[in-house]
């Protein structure tokens, strides 16, 4: 079963993810002062959709990790306080039992670690990279 | 209507300590009729493990205990049990169990991973199914 950090990282794997489908809106929305969500189905499509637009994609490589497949998941981003993000994020992986975790991070700094050679690394490698993992659950909150 | 012989609680904590025993087909037997459809006739751990993944390992949710709770409505019953993860950090499970056949038994279960100690509920609450 996937752990706290586990979580919150598959979270920050989601964004980047969107964000290397479509640069320009992921960051319209999610600089938008409203509202956004993330909603998976069991077929791993996701989408990211807030009042400016969506931005669909496939979430398979975020879940990786974790090595369990997704059934449904559903994350609500709002702002927060100074450019925060609040996030609750909600995993299931069977008809049975979900997951749950709320947390905030910095969208700017999200954005900056999606757009830096870190990112562009850890996209070569298709998400194996150490040092870019340590980075996002930094961003995130351990 | 003959009474359950254990509480949710009490069955919610059989179901983990055979989990941790390695006593597969205990804890199935403690799976909700819904669930153990699931399963296929197939009691295996490996796909008990692949089929609820979470539930499979509940009994490593987590590591320090503090408070439980149980509410008990007509044949359902919910428990929440506030504690902490492996990490240390504050997390709180909520499960639905149903008396079926004068047995309560899993049919959802509910991780929260919280932020500070002072989001703990103070009573038992239903999880919220996705």
């Amino acid at each position: 079963m996937p752990n706290r950090v586990e979580v919150k990282l598959t979270v920050a794997k989601l964004i980047e993810i969107a964000y290397s489908k479509d640069k320009g809106m992921t960051a319209k929305i999610v600089r938008s002062k409203g509202d956004f969500k993330i909603s998976i189905d069991q077929d791993g499509n996701a989408s990211l959709s807030g009042t400016v637009g969506i931005v669909a994609f496939k979430s398979d490589e975020a879940f990786r990790q974790i090595g369990a497949k997704i059934k449904k998941g559903t994350i609500l981003f709002s702002s927060g306080d100074e450019g925060e993000i609040n996030y609750t994020a909600s995993f299931s992986f069977s008809g049975a039992a979900n997951i749950t975790v709320s947390g905030s991070f910095d969208v700017e700094k999200m954005i900056l670690s999606c757009s830096g050679l870190l990112c562009q690394a850890a996209r070569a490698l298709k998400g194996k990279h150490a040092a870019y993992d340590e980075e996002l659950k930094n961003i995130m909150g351990r | 209507m003959i009474e359950s012989e254990q509480s949710p609680l009490e069955s919610y904590h059989i179901f983990n300590s055979s989990l941790a025993a390695s006593n597969v087909s205990q804890s199935v037997s403690l799976l909700s009729k819904r669930n153990r459809g699931e399963l296929k006739q197939n009691y295996s751990y490996e796909n008990f493990k692949s089929t609820f993944p979470v539930l499979a390992t509940a009994h490593k949710i987590l590591s320090v205990q503090s408070h439980e709770y149980q509410i008990i409505e007509d044949e359902v019953a919910c428990i929440t049990i506030n504690g902490l993860d492996s990490g240390g950090e504050p997390t709180s499970i909520n499960v639905e169990l149903l008396d079926e056949d004068q047995v309560w038994v899993v049919d959802y279960l509910q991780v929260l991973y919280l932020e500070k100690e002072t989001e703990y509920p103070q009573a038992a609450i239903c999880p919220n199914r996705m």
